[in-house]
């Protein structure tokens, strides 16, 4: 879609009202039927994504470990220095997934991680397995003679950040997947005033949409303006502060400072009187383990203070008429070019516990069935050391937790870590088999997006010219889910 | 740029890539890991792209968002001579994107396209500038700028940096294919964050402030003094503020907000010997109005 079209389909919809992405999809039909909960199994119709996005590139090498013997004599060789000895990996750190992996390869989680391997065990979490941007397939022969597309700008953060949140390299425009998803179905909210995109983490090209933009918000929730609220001497300067945003403003960039001033002063009551309407959370926020440096308490608490009120938010999810919210959480740190063996064991268990209490907390609220938390990261790291650390790399695995997920299995096939093997593009950075659209539609069809709409959001996995193979190896859905959403 | 001997490949390799700079450039044989440093930046300093590269965003920094093509080929032609065959002076490169044409008389010409959003951080420093802040310690300290700025002097998240050159806020500047970096990094938190934190400064961060009458050495405090002889006459007042803020481009509707806002105010009052209460109440609207917000 170039900008013309974009322009001119937002257009329509602003007019219209109709379906922006779908020539045959129908807005009316699809809010109809997320209002009346057909085909949602009963219940309170309520779905939220949470997008916990692991910024500068998970080291997915040390994170899902290979335990059987050639598996992890591959992984100590092509990782002298980082990589952990089998004896580190015991019993309480193996992954037992409910499907065997091929040619009898084992798994296990970094020590650190114990409450995810604990969600996984108990079924709650799936690891997916070897994903990452993808224009279509490649392998280490066509990759390395350049005879296939690959992203632009493979190995650089922001890029790849961006195809990983948009998935449409091909559009100037960079309009993140779950925008598109926001753009479709906002208006079958009860309440449209209050973006269901929520980010937690300020700006995000994945909550970016044509018409919905994400609202952002703090961990203690809406910002007060001073002087601005309330009665007495603040309302003659309430009353200039709205005429000097109200305009008229002559710059398209005055209009646009103007306009997210006013969507924060506009959306404070509603965010502020929702979670104050609410019990709060009662779900306790548990304790590091000891054994750790300085990076995982500071890590935690950002993540914590972030799920924390994604939850809250969840919990006032009536106050604020919404039954779909999609929020984006985000963690620095994970750039480990050094000292990657303490700061990824720090970040692996800060997460972990994190996660594990966000899941608590959607169990305690009645809604773990209805909450899928992901994780997203720029990138894999190498498999190869560059003596402390590893460096950026392309494929990466991920965790998708909740009790809609169809857990304790690993969905496609842990990557080939031989040195120079089928999976090497060249220094250890390894290639995915599974593509973020496909990652992404499978959560997006879970979260109510009808098939016609998928074509459109990720126009890759359109079935009259899908760019990515039917079902194979290691995941048991289709090329367009891969089924870990039950 | 510091090269480390230990971890330099300098004999052949058998893998080409190991021998190819930028451009297919091969490095030269024989040298030693200074020398293959040096190189290896002669030639990206020297590919032709580097010239616009570098135009664009000194331009998008000091100047304007979107500069048209002519502009930066403009620039590129300086980058590469300097009139004395001198390629990258940066110091003749910086003068001539402030006395081009277009950086002059933009506003006039393209009065909708041309300029650029504030960055957070430069609104503070253009509030000391303008009224001679200072703290008795001499130092300007802010202890958390990413609190109240989303940003901090020389702690960029990465490196790239605080906002992408390409950013464009979705909407109509996206429909106009106008850039605004700055804007990546102001939402719904941080726009009234940063308006808080000038809302706090103009209110209490000049010396003779009721609410801070005795400022420690460690605060940094403007003087408002200039303002205050003006506050008898509003018109004065904000035709100053406009002046020292806003370069004369305050539209008639925001001055007739300011003024009937101000008029409001009595010139004096209990704790207020004459014209306090008026200069900080202008001072905070104008800067954290939707006008000030973009310099033109």
């Amino acid at each position: 879609m170039n900008r013309r079209d974009l322009i001119r389909r937002s257009l329509l919809c602003t007019l219209g009202g109709a379906s922006l992405y779908s020539q045959f999809g129908n807005l009316n039909l699809l809010q109809a039927a997320a209002l009346d909960g057909s085909g949602k199994g009963g219940g309170e119709d309520y779905r939220a994504l949470v997008c916990v996005f692991l910024n500068g590139g998970n080291d997915n090498v040390n994170t899902v470990i290979p335990r059987d013997s050639a598996g992890h004599a591959a992984y100590l060789n092509a990782r002298p220095g980082l990589a952990l000895p089998l004896s580190s990996l015991g019993a309480g750190t193996h992954l037992n997934p409910l499907t065997a992996q091929s040619g009898g390869r084992q798994y296990a989680l970094h020590p650190a991680a114990a409450p995810l391997r604990s969600l996984f065990e108990s079924g709650r979490c799936a690891v997916v397995a070897n994903v990452g941007p993808l224009i279509e397939p490649v392998t280490r022969a066509s990759f390395q003679n350049g005879s296939v597309r690959v992203p632009p700008q493979l190995f650089s953060h922001s890029d790849q950040q961006v195809f990983w949140q948009t998935s449409r390299p091909d559009v100037t425009e960079k309009i993140g997947w779950a925008g598109r998803m926001a753009d479709l179905l906002q208006a079958s909210n009860p309440n449209p005033q209050l973006s269901m995109s929520l980010s937690l983490r300020g700006h995000n090209f994945l909550q970016t949409g044509v018409n919905v933009q994400p609202y952002s918000m703090g961990t203690q929730g809406a910002e007060a303006r001073s002087g601005y609220l309330g009665g007495g001497a603040n309302m003659a300067r309430r009353a200039a502060v709205d005429a000097l945003l109200n305009g008229p403003l002559a710059h398209p960039m005055e209009r646009a400072a103007a306009q997210i001033q006013r969507r924060s002063l506009d959306n404070y009551a509603l965010v502020t009187s929702a979670l104050a309407a609410n019990p709060g959370l009662s779900t306790p926020t548990p304790s590091l383990p000891g054994g750790l440096g300085n990076v995982a308490p500071s890590a935690y608490g950002q993540l914590v203070g972030q799920l924390r009120m994604v939850g809250r938010m969840i919990q006032a999810r009536q106050q604020l008429g919404q039954r779909r919210q999609i929020f984006y959480v985000s963690i620095g740190g994970y750039d480990f070019h050094d000292r990657l063996l303490d700061d990824h064991r720090d970040q692996l268990a800060a997460l972990s516990l994190a996660l594990q209490m966000f899941h608590d907390i959607t169990v305690e609220l009645g809604v773990a069935n209805q909450v899928t938390t992901f994780t997203a990261s720029d990138f894999g790291r190498t498999s190869s050391a560059n003596g402390d650390g590893s460096d950026h790399g392309w494929d990466g695995e991920h965790f998708v937790i909740g009790g809609a997920v169809r857990g304790r299995d690993v969905y496609g096939e842990l990557p080939n870590l031989s040195r120079g093997g089928p999976d090497d593009a060249g220094w250890g950075q390894l290639i995915p088999k599974l593509a973020v659209d496909q990652y992404a539609a499978t959560l997006a069809r879970w979260f109510g997006v009808s098939e016609s709409q998928i074509n459109d959001i990720f126009p890759s996995l359109n079935p009259a010219n899908p760019r990515f193979p039917a079902a194979s190896g290691g995941y048991i859905g289709s090329y367009r889910d891969l089924g870990f959403m039950g | 740029m510091q090269p480390f001997a230990e971890f330099h490949h300098t004999e052949p390799d058998a893998d080409p890539d190991n021998n190819q700079f930028l451009s297919g450039v091969l490095r030269p044989a024989g040298g030693t890991v200074n020398s293959n440093l040096d190189a290896a930046l002669d030639n990206i300093f020297n590919h032709p792209n580097v010239g616009p590269f570098l135009s664009r965003r000194l331009i998008q920094q000091l100047v304007t968002s979107n500069p048209r093509p002519a502009y930066i080929a403009r620039m590129t032609a300086v980058f590469n001579n300097n009139g004395q065959a001198v390629r990258g002076d940066l110091r003749a490169l910086t003068a001539a994107i402030l006395m081009d044409p277009e950086a002059r008389i933009g506003h006039l010409t393209m009065p909708t396209r041309f300029g650029k959003v504030r960055e957070p951080i430069l609104r503070q420093t253009q509030l000391w500038r303008a009224f001679g802040a200072r703290a008795q310690n001499n130092r300007y300290a802010d202890w958390n700028p990413e609190g109240h700025f989303n940003q901090a002097p020389n702690r960029s998240p990465s490196v790239f940096n605080f906002y992408l050159p390409d950013y464009q806020r979705p909407g109509e500047l996206t429909g106009l294919g106008l850039y605004s970096p700055e804007l990546q990094i102001v939402n719904e938190v941080f726009v009234t964050r940063t308006a808080n934190w000038l809302f706090n400064q103009a209110e209490r961060q000049y010396l003779g402030t009721p609410f801070n009458p005795n400022p420690d050495a460690r605060a940094v405090m403007m003087e408002f003094n200039t303002l205050w002889s003006l506050a008898n006459s509003p018109a004065a007042l904000i035709d100053e503020l406009n002046l020292l803020l806003m370069s004369g481009q305050m539209s008639a509707h925001m001055r007739g907000v300011v003024l009937a806002y101000i008029e409001t105010i009595p010139f004096a009052a209990v704790n207020d010997p004459g014209g306090r209460q008026r200069a900080w109440e202008a001072v905070h609207l104008v800067v954290t109005s939707p006008e000030y917000q973009v310099q033109k």
